[in-house]
């Protein structure tokens, strides 16, 4: 509703000069804005200006925003105190917001004071109102006086004419706009279905033939294990190749079962994986020997002599029925 | 395997002896006679966990009785003070007042067994006072140092009831090398042996059967010591054992999960250095008990429990679930860290 801005310069002492004439139409609505400053004030204040809206056509809800502008002379300061407080201030009004903003040019001073007034009561026709006078006080070398920017005049209407509704006139409320219509052609409806089954029928298979694919890899745990042993065994002959080789074994041994398997609780593993039940006894002997290695003496001659391939060997009838499941 | 034949092996089979001779006075309890028993060849104090009469003060009375020494109990209170247990005062016959050693000081250095019954309802001063008892097997009284040279506490806490009680402090719950639980046998054969059998009414009889001293208490402190350094611990067991430890601290790192707990939250403090060499110690007692001259995995895991579960202080909002929390948590760290 707002239609910014329109500057209304109102003259003071010498501002004359920077001053605009005011419309012919305007200017018998300011007539009373003049503001009114004792003589001395008029040679401190060199420009006094207000950008307001248009006068007329406001309902309740809406914003007028103003615009203050006030240059002053060297040696003279607003008072800020003097900017007002929002609050209620008409019958008609609320000041919402007001902010003041002021800078130094030419060893003077430029203000800017925005001012956001809301209309708060409800016309029942056209009626005159009004912004309160706003009175500033300017700070000088020889004490204060006040600068005055007069009420600003403007109307309030109704948002609908008063009385009762005339026949035939649609309600001032009006319902929601309806759904729009939906198609209502089952053939395509039917196309699109069975597009969309066959499309989530191919991504299920596909997506199982990939989870399963990927997990009966992961679950491979000996057939990794031994991959690692066999290239392990391509390189040097080493007491290192062995203890790798056992380290394989017993990360496979984890991963098989989901938790760390030892020695003394290998029989919880063959409980639980009853399949690896027919290598039983070997699977045994190599956490006896392992234990003996990474805890013991170290290994005993019967490790020694072939222990590798020993590992290798169970390693590869571990995988086999790992691969059988 | 410990040669046979040696001193140290001799000891081995006098201490499987009173192992033997407790089992048979409190049947169902193996575990808990095991535990104790390898906390006395540590030298280590230990704190009992278990409700009433499950009979916590009758294995300490066979222990007592096994080992030989003083017995002597304390019942925790909240107007007790530490000078309770160091002596008292009466008036004799003649009118005279008299000062005399209390249950701390009254059988000196021979005092080898105390059970301070719910400590938790003794005030911090008293705390204190068994705390330097426990660390140094000393106290001060009368103007002149006491040496305990053979003490060993065995301390009960009240877990039923939190009104007028003094949770122990983190310091002196640390000092205690393992916490058992003795828990009530729960094969019905065994709880109608230990309700009709008559042999189990009169425990004074009972606690006889014990041979005394079987395990010298003199000697222990010197056999504590030759344990230690003739069981061997490999290098792949002691990484096996920090990181064991380390899970206590930071569960995460280990991917520790216990279900219904946010375990990157549920750690305060755990096990402390002084808690990661009790559970070395208590290891090799376990692994000399069972012949091996080295620590295996099975060793830790048979002491991991009660050795380190005391020493994992939990943030406050799972303190409260404690009891339903711990175990879980040791039990999955045990299954989670893998060794080699």
């Amino acid at each position: 509703m707002t239609s910014w801005p329109r500057v209304e310069s109102i003259p003071v002492g010498r501002v004359s000069a920077t001053t605009r004439r005011l419309g012919p139409g305007l200017a018998a609505a300011l007539a009373g804005w003049l503001v009114t400053v004792s003589p001395p004030a008029h040679a401190a204040v060199e420009h006094l200006s207000v950008k307001t809206p248009r006068p007329y056509g406001y309902v309740i809800g809406d914003v007028i925003e103003h615009e203050v502008s006030l240059a002053l002379d060297p040696g003279f300061e607003l008072d800020r105190t003097s900017v007002p407080e929002p609050g209620r201030v008409t019958r008609w009004l609320s000041l919402n917001e007001a902010s003041h903003v002021g800078e130094r040019r030419n060893g003077g001073s430029r203000h800017t004071i925005r001012l956001r007034f809301q209309v708060v009561n409800a016309a029942q026709s056209v009626t005159p109102a009004g912004t309160p006078p706003l009175r500033l006080r300017v700070v000088g070398p020889e004490g204060d006086f006040p600068v005055i920017v007069p009420a600003w005049a403007f109307t309030v209407s109704p948002i609908l004419p008063a009385g009762e509704r005339p026949a035939g006139r649609p309600p001032d409320l009006r319902p929601a706009l309806p759904p729009g219509p939906i198609t209502t052609d089952m053939r395509m409806v039917r196309v699109t279905a069975l597009g969309a089954l066959v499309l989530g029928l191919v991504a299920l298979f596909a997506g199982r033939h990939l989870a399963e694919r990927t997990g009966r890899r992961a679950r491979r745990h000996f057939d990794r294990a031994y991959r690692r042993i066999r290239h392990r065994m391509r390189g040097p002959a080493s007491s290192g190749a062995y203890l790798d080789a056992l380290v394989e074994m017993h990360a496979a041994f984890n991963a098989t079962a989901g938790h760390a398997v030892f020695e003394h609780d290998l029989a919880r593993f063959f409980v639980e994986h009853p399949r690896f039940e027919p290598l039983r006894a070997p699977i045994a002997a190599l956490f006896t020997e392992s234990s003996a290695i990474f805890y013991g003496d170290g290994p005993t001659p019967a490790a020694r002599d072939g222990g590798l391939n020993r590992v290798r060997d169970l390693c590869r009838a571990c995988r086999d029925v790992e691969r059988s499941a | 395997m410990i040669e046979p034949g040696t001193e140290i092996d001799a000891w081995r089979d006098r201490a499987l002896r009173l192992d033997a001779s407790a089992n048979r006075i409190m049947v169902g309890q193996q575990r808990a006679v095991r535990l104790l028993l390898i906390s006395t060849l540590a030298r280590g104090h230990v704190l009992l966990e278990g409700d009433v009469g499950v009979g916590k003060t009758t294995l300490l009375q066979t222990l007592a009785r096994g080992i030989g020494g003083a017995f002597e109990r304390i019942e925790g209170t909240v107007d007790l003070m530490p000078s309770d247990l160091l002596y008292y005062t009466f008036v004799t016959r003649e009118g005279q007042p008299r000062v005399e050693a209390g249950p701390l000081l009254k059988h000196g250095p021979d005092l080898s067994v105390f059970f301070f019954n719910e400590i938790n309802r003794a005030r911090p001063q008293v705390h204190s006072l068994m705390l330097r008892a426990m660390a140094e097997r000393c106290v001060n009284a009368f103007n002149a140092e006491h040496g305990l040279p053979h003490l060993q506490v065995f301390a009960d806490r009240n877990r039923v009831e939190r009104e007028e009680t003094f949770e122990i402090p983190a310091a002196v719950r640390d000092r205690f090398f393992m916490e058992i639980t003795i828990e009530m046998p729960d094969d019905p054969a065994l709880l109608r042996e230990l309700m009709a059998d008559t042999r189990y009414h009169d425990v004074g009889a009972l606690i006889n059967e014990m041979a005394p001293s079987t395990v010298p208490f003199r000697e222990l402190n010197e056999v504590a010591a030759r344990i230690q350094t003739s069981v061997r611990t490999s290098e792949t067991l002691l990484r096996y054992v920090l990181d064991l430890c380390a899970a206590t601290r930071n569960p995460t790192a280990f991917g520790i999960e216990v279900e219904g707990v946010d375990t990157a939250r549920l750690v305060q403090a755990g096990a402390s250095p002084r808690g990661m060499s009790m559970l070395l110690q208590a290891a090799r007692v376990a692994a000399w008990l069972a012949g091996r001259a080295e620590v295996v995995p099975e060793d830790i895991h048979a002491v991991f429990e009660p050795a380190i579960a005391h020493r994992i202080f939990l943030s406050p909002m799972y303190e409260m679930r404690r009891a339903e929390i711990v175990g879980p948590f040791v039990s999955t760290i045990l299954a989670t860290v893998a060794s080699p």
